[in-house]
C-alpha cells in the first residue's frame, strides 16, 4: 500500500468525511480513521504511508476494488477539441456579439471600460461600428454557423441603444439572410434610452433583453451614474420601465445585477424579493469583475455578514424550513445555478484520459464570438480588447488559428502543476484570466490556482453539507 | 425536366452526389441553400455527370434554367422556419411546372404548397412523396390478421442500420446500390427517407410509423410488403436501410428506443449488416460491443462498420437532455481509421469516401457469395 500516490483530495463537513477521487470524478464518504490516513498522505505529496491499521487497510482495499484511489494522472495537457478547432470556427459558431459602439452614456464606478488600467483594457471612446462592418460580420457568421440549429446575435457596447438605428438595420438584414435558422437576438442595456417603441421592436424581433440594474436607488446610484452630469440613473430607468410596461406590456426582460461587495447588501436583497415592481422579473447577478480595474473590490465585513445570512436563509428555504417567498431571490438563484451546474460537472468517469486538459477554457470564438467596432475578433466580450493575445483575427482575414490554439490550450503553460492538481476537472481558469497585458502568463495563471482550488473545495463542501441536511437541488 | 433543389442542405448531399440514380427525366440544374446553412457559395459536383454547380443563397442568383422544384427531406427546426421556407417556395411558383416534395411539412403548409401549385399560372403539378408507400400500393391492408406468419424472402438481404441518427446510412446505401448495379445485379431497395422513388426505389413505408398499428402488425406488414416487392421486381438482392437509431441514447433521449430497427429485423433477417456509427477517436471495445448488441437485439452481428462524422458531446447532451453534436471534417475520419482502427476485428470504413466504400462493398460481396461445401471425409 505504501508509496502509491492516489489522485484524490480529502475534505470534511460538519457531519462527515469525504474523499474526492479525481479519476472517477466522484465524492466518496469515508470514516474518520481512513480520512486521517488519506489526509496525512495528501499533506506528504499524496504518497500513502507505509503503515496503517487493519481496518484502514481493509477500507483502502474496498475503495480500490470499487475503482477509486487510482494514481493515474494525465500524461499530456492538450484540449480534446484541439484538432477540431478549424471545424468549430468554420461550421459551428453558436453566437456572435457585435460591439456596436465603444461609447456609453454612463460612467459606472466598476466598469471595466472606465475604471481600468489602460494597458489591460480599452477605455470608452467614440468608436462606432460602421453599417458595412456590421453587415459583413453577419455574413461572416452566416458562413460559419451551418452546424448550429439555434443561433444568436448579440448587441453589446458601450451602451448599445446609442446605436439603435444600426441595431435595427443589422436585425432586419440578419432576419432576411438567416430566415431558415432559429435566430435569436440579445441586447444588454442600461435602459436609460429605452422607450416603448424600442421595446416593441425588441419584442417583435425575438430579442432577449437584459437590463443592468444594481438594486435600490441608493445602491444603484452609488455606482451607475450618467456620464454627462454624474447623477444617479435609477429614477430614469424606473420611469422608462414604467412607460414600457404601460405601453408594451408583453415586452419581457431580465435584470442583471452587479453586486459590489464593498458595501452592505440588505436593500439589494429586499428590492428584488419584496418590491412589487421588481419581484416578478427574472434576475441574474454577478460580483464586480475587477480583473482590469486598478481598485479591487474587496468584500466588506457588513456585506459578508448580510450576504451569508441571506444565503443561509436560502439554504433553509430549499430544505423547506423557511418560506421560499421570504428568501432572497438573488441568493436562491445563485445557489440553484451553482448546484445545478455542479451536478453537471460531477459526471462520473472511469479515469482521466492520458491526453486531456483541465476545465476552464471554451473553444475561443465558437461559443460567443465577439466582434469589436473595427471588425477585430475576440473569444468573448469578457476578454481584454487591448490585448494582442486575445485578438484572434478579423472579419477580413478570418481566424488566427495559432492564437486560438494557444488560448484553448492555456493550461500547457502550467502543465506540470495542472497534471497533479486535484481540482483538474473543476478548474475555471480560461485564457482571458491568464492574460497579462497581451501575454499569456504562467505566473498570472499560477497565482490564481489557490483561489480556484478553494472555490472548488467550498463548492464540494457546500454541496455535501446541503445534502447531509436533506436539501435537494432538483426542484 | 430541369430541377432546382431547395432548400439544399447537408441532408440532401447524398442525393446530389448520387444524382446518376435519378430517373433520366430529372436533371438537377440549380441548388439553393438558405443563408446560415453553411453551403452557399460552395461548388458541388452533380453525380458523375461532370457538371459542377455553385450553391446559391437566393433564387435571384440562379443562372441555370429550371421548371421544377425538388424539396428534399430535411430536418425542420421549428414552425416559424418552416413557414418562411414555404413562403420562399410559393414565391417560385410562376417559374414552376412541377413540384416534388419529399419533406415532412405540417398539414397546413402542405396544403398551402399544394394550393399554390394548383393556383399557379402553369397549374403546377404537385407530387407529395410523403403520401406514398401505403400498404395499398401492393394490395395489402392492415390489420394483417390474414397474414399471421412471415414469408420467406428468397433473396440475399443487406441491411444498413445506424447506431444513431445522421450517421450517413442513406449515403452508404446509395453508394452500395451503385456498386451492386454497376456489377450487374438487379437491386430492390428500401431507403430510409421519403422521396426515394425519384431515385428508383422505395421509401421506408409510412405504415411503419403509424401510431394506430401495433408492433406485431408492423412486423407482419413489413415482411409481407417486402415479399410483394420481391415477387414484383424479381431482384438479385434486397437492400434495406432503416431510419433512426438502433438504440436509445439514455433514459431521457430515447428516439423510439430502437423499436423500428427491432421490428424491421423481426420481419427480415439480413444476410449482411452494415452498421453506421458515430465518430470515434479510439476503438476501445466499442465495435465488438456494438456487434454483440446487434447479434442479440437484431439477430445478426455486424459485418462492416461505417464511421460517420457525427461526434456527440455526451456530457452536454445529458446536461441539456437533447443531443448536442458536431459534424467533424470527413478527412479526419479516414485518418482516424487508418491510425487507430487498423487492427479492428470487424472491418470499419469511411463509407462516404468512394475508395473505402469499394472495400466495404467487397466485404459484403464476400459475405453474400455462396460458399463451397468441403466434405471432411
Amino acid at each position: 500500500m505504501g508509496g502509491e500516490r492516489p489522485f484524490i483530495h480529502v475534505l470534511k463537513t460538519p457531519l462527515s468525511n469525504y474523499i474526492y477521487d479525481v479519476n472517477t470524478n466522484m465524492l466518496v464518504e469515508v470514516d474518520e480513521n481512513t480520512y486521517q490516513y488519506l489526509q496525512e498522505a495528501e499533506l506528504h505529496g499524496g504518497v500513502l504511508g507505509q503503515t496503517a491499521d487493519e481496518h484502514i487497510v481493509q477500507n483502502i482495499k474496498t475503495l480500490r476494488t470499487q475503482g477509486f484511489l487510482s494514481s493515474k494522472r494525465p500524461k499530456e495537457i492538450r484540449h480534446s477539441h484541439s484538432d477540431l478547432v478549424e471545424y468549430h470556427l468554420n461550421e459551428n459558431i453558436a453566437q456572435m456579439a457585435l460591439q456596436v459602439t465603444q461609447q456609453c452614456n454612463f460612467r459606472c464606478s466598476y466598469c471595466a471600460y472606465c475604471a481600468s488600467d489602460f494597458e489591460l483594457q480599452r477605455n470608452h471612446s467614440s468608436k462606432r461600428m460602421a453599417v458595412g462592418t456590421a453587415l459583413t460580420a453577419v455574413d461572416f457568421f452566416a458562413r460559419r454557423c451551418g452546424n448550429q440549429e439555434q443561433i444568436t446575435i448579440g448587441f453589446y457596447g458601450g451602451e448599445p441603444l446609442l446605436e439603435f438605428p444600426l441595431i435595427q438595420k443589422v436585425t432586419n438584414y440578419a432576419e432576411r439572410k438567416l430566415y431558415a435558422k432559429d435566430l435569436k437576438f440579445t441586447v444588454t442595456t442600461n435602459a436609460s434610452l429605452l422607450t416603448p417603441d424600442i421595446a416593441r421592436f425588441l419584442l417583435e424581433h425575438n430579442f432577449m433583453t437584459t437590463i443592468s440594474l444594481d438594486g435600490s436607488p441608493e445602491t444603484h446610484d452609488r455606482s451607475r451614474r450618467f456620464a454627462r452630469n454624474g447623477q444617479g440613473s435609477f429614477s430614469v430607468i424606473r420611469r422608462n420601465l414604467e412607460k414600457v410596461r404601460e405601453n408594451c406590456p408583453e415586452f419581457k426582460y431580465t435584470f442583471n445585477i452587479v453586486i459590489d461587495p464593498r458595501y452592505p447588501c440588505e436593500s439589494l436583497h429586499q428590492l428584488f424579493s419584496q418590491d412589487d415592481f421588481f419581484r416578478e422579473t427574472p434576475i441574474m447577478s454577478t460580483l464586480i469583475d475587477d480583473q482590469f480595474s486598478i481598485e479591487k473590490a474587496v468584500p466588506g465585513e457588513i456585506f459578508m455578514q448580510q450576504d451569508s445570512r441571506y444565503a443561509f436563509k436560502s439554504y433553509l428555504s430549499y430544505q423547506g424550513a423557511y418560506e421560499q417567498d421570504k428568501a432572497s431571490r438573488i441568493t436562491c438563484t445563485i445557489l440553484s445555478d451553482i448546484f445545478s451546474g455542479f451536478k453537471t460537472k460531477m459526471k462520473p468517469a472511469v479515469s482521466l484520459p492520458d491526453v486531456t486538459a483541465p476545465g476552464g477554457p471554451c473553444i475561443p470564438g465558437q461559443q460567443r464570438l465577439f466582434v469589436s467596432t473595427d471588425g477585430s475578433l475576440f473569444p468573448c466580450e469578457r476578454v481584454s480588447e487591448a490585448s494582442q493575445a486575445m485578438n484572434i483575427g478579423n472579419l477580413q482575414n478570418g481566424f488566427d488559428l495559432k492564437k486560438v490554439d494557444k488560448i484553448l490550450n492555456i493550461a500547457q503553460i502550467t502543465a506540470e502543476k495542472c497534471k497533479n492538481c486535484w481540482a483538474f476537472r473543476h478548474c475555471t481558469l480560461c485564457g482571458g484570466l491568464c492574460d497579462n497585458c497581451g501575454e499569456l502568463s504562467a505566473g498570472l495563471r499560477g497565482s490564481q490556482c489557490n483561489d480556484v482550488c478553494a472555490q472548488a473545495e467550498n463548492l464540494f463542501r457546500d454541496y455535501l453539507w446541503a445534502k447531509e441536511f436533506g436539501i435537494s437541488w432538483d426542484t | 425536366m430541369n430541377m432546382l433543389v431547395f432548400p439544399y442542405g447537408y441532408d440532401c448531399e447524398p442525393i446530389v452526389r448520387h444524382a446518376g440514380l435519378l430517373g433520366s427525366c430529372y436533371k438537377i440544374t440549380a441548388l439553393v441553400s438558405p443563408g446560415g446553412w453553411g453551403l452557399a457559395g460552395k461548388e458541388v459536383a452533380i453525380g458523375d455527370s461532370g457538371i459542377t454547380l455553385t450553391v446559391h443563397e437566393s433564387f435571384e442568383d440562379v443562372e441555370g434554367e429550371f421548371d421544377s422544384l425538388f424539396i428534399p427531406p430535411f430536418e425542420i427546426q421549428n414552425e416559424a422556419v418552416e413557414n418562411r421556407l414555404i413562403g420562399k417556395m410559393v414565391s417560385l411558383m410562376p417559374h414552376l411546372s412541377y413540384v416534388f416534395c419529399a419533406a415532412q411539412f405540417s398539414d397546413t403548409n402542405r396544403k398551402n404548397l399544394k394550393d399554390a401549385c394548383h393556383n399557379s399560372n402553369h397549374h403546377c403539378i404537385f407530387t407529395d412523396f410523403s403520401e406514398y408507400n401505403g400498404l395499398g400500393a401492393y394490395g395489402l391492408t392492415a390489420p394483417l390478421e390474414q397474414y399471421p406468419s412471415l414469408k420467406q424472402l428468397d433473396v440475399p438481404v443487406v441491411a444498413v442500420a445506424g447506431l444513431w441518427e445522421k450517421t450517413d446510412k442513406f449515403e452508404v446505401s446509395l453508394s452500395l446500390r451503385e456498386h451492386f448495379i454497376k456489377d450487374g445485379y438487379q437491386v430492390s431497395q428500401v431507403g430510409s427517407r421519403d422521396g426515394c422513388e425519384m431515385l428508383g426505389f422505395h421509401s421506408f413505408p409510412r405504415f411503419m410509423f403509424q401510431k394506430d398499428l401495433d408492433g406485431i402488425c408492423k412486423i407482419s406488414c413489413f415482411n409481407h410488403w417486402l415479399h410483394r416487392i420481391i415477387i414484383d421486381e424479381q431482384p438479385d438482392l434486397l437492400l434495406i436501410t432503416i431510419p433512426g437509431a438502433v438504440q436509445d441514447f439514455n433514459e431521457q433521449i430515447t428516439r423510439g428506443f430502437g423499436a423500428l430497427h427491432y421490428a424491421a429485423f423481426q420481419a427480415v433477417v439480413p444476410d449482411a449488416l452494415v452498421m453506421c456509427t458515430l465518430y470515434m477517436s479510439e476503438p476501445g471495445k466499442n465495435l465488438e460491443d456494438i456487434s454483440m448488441l446487434c447479434r442479440y437485439r437484431l439477430g445478426v452481428p455486424v459485418d462492416a462498420f461505417h464511421m460517420s462524422n457525427l461526434l456527440i458531446d455526451v456530457n452536454k447532451s445529458e446536461e441539456y437532455n437533447s443531443i448536442v453534436s458536431e459534424s467533424i471534417y470527413r478527412e479526419t475520419i479516414s485518418r482516424t481509421i487508418e491510425m487507430e482502427f487498423a487492427d479492428s476485428s470487424i472491418p470499419i470504413f469511411n463509407g462516404a469516401n468512394p475508395d473505402e466504400c469499394v472495400k466495404m462493398y467487397k466485404v459484403l460481396l464476400e459475405k453474400l457469395m455462396p460458399k463451397d461445401v468441403q466434405a471432411v471425409f
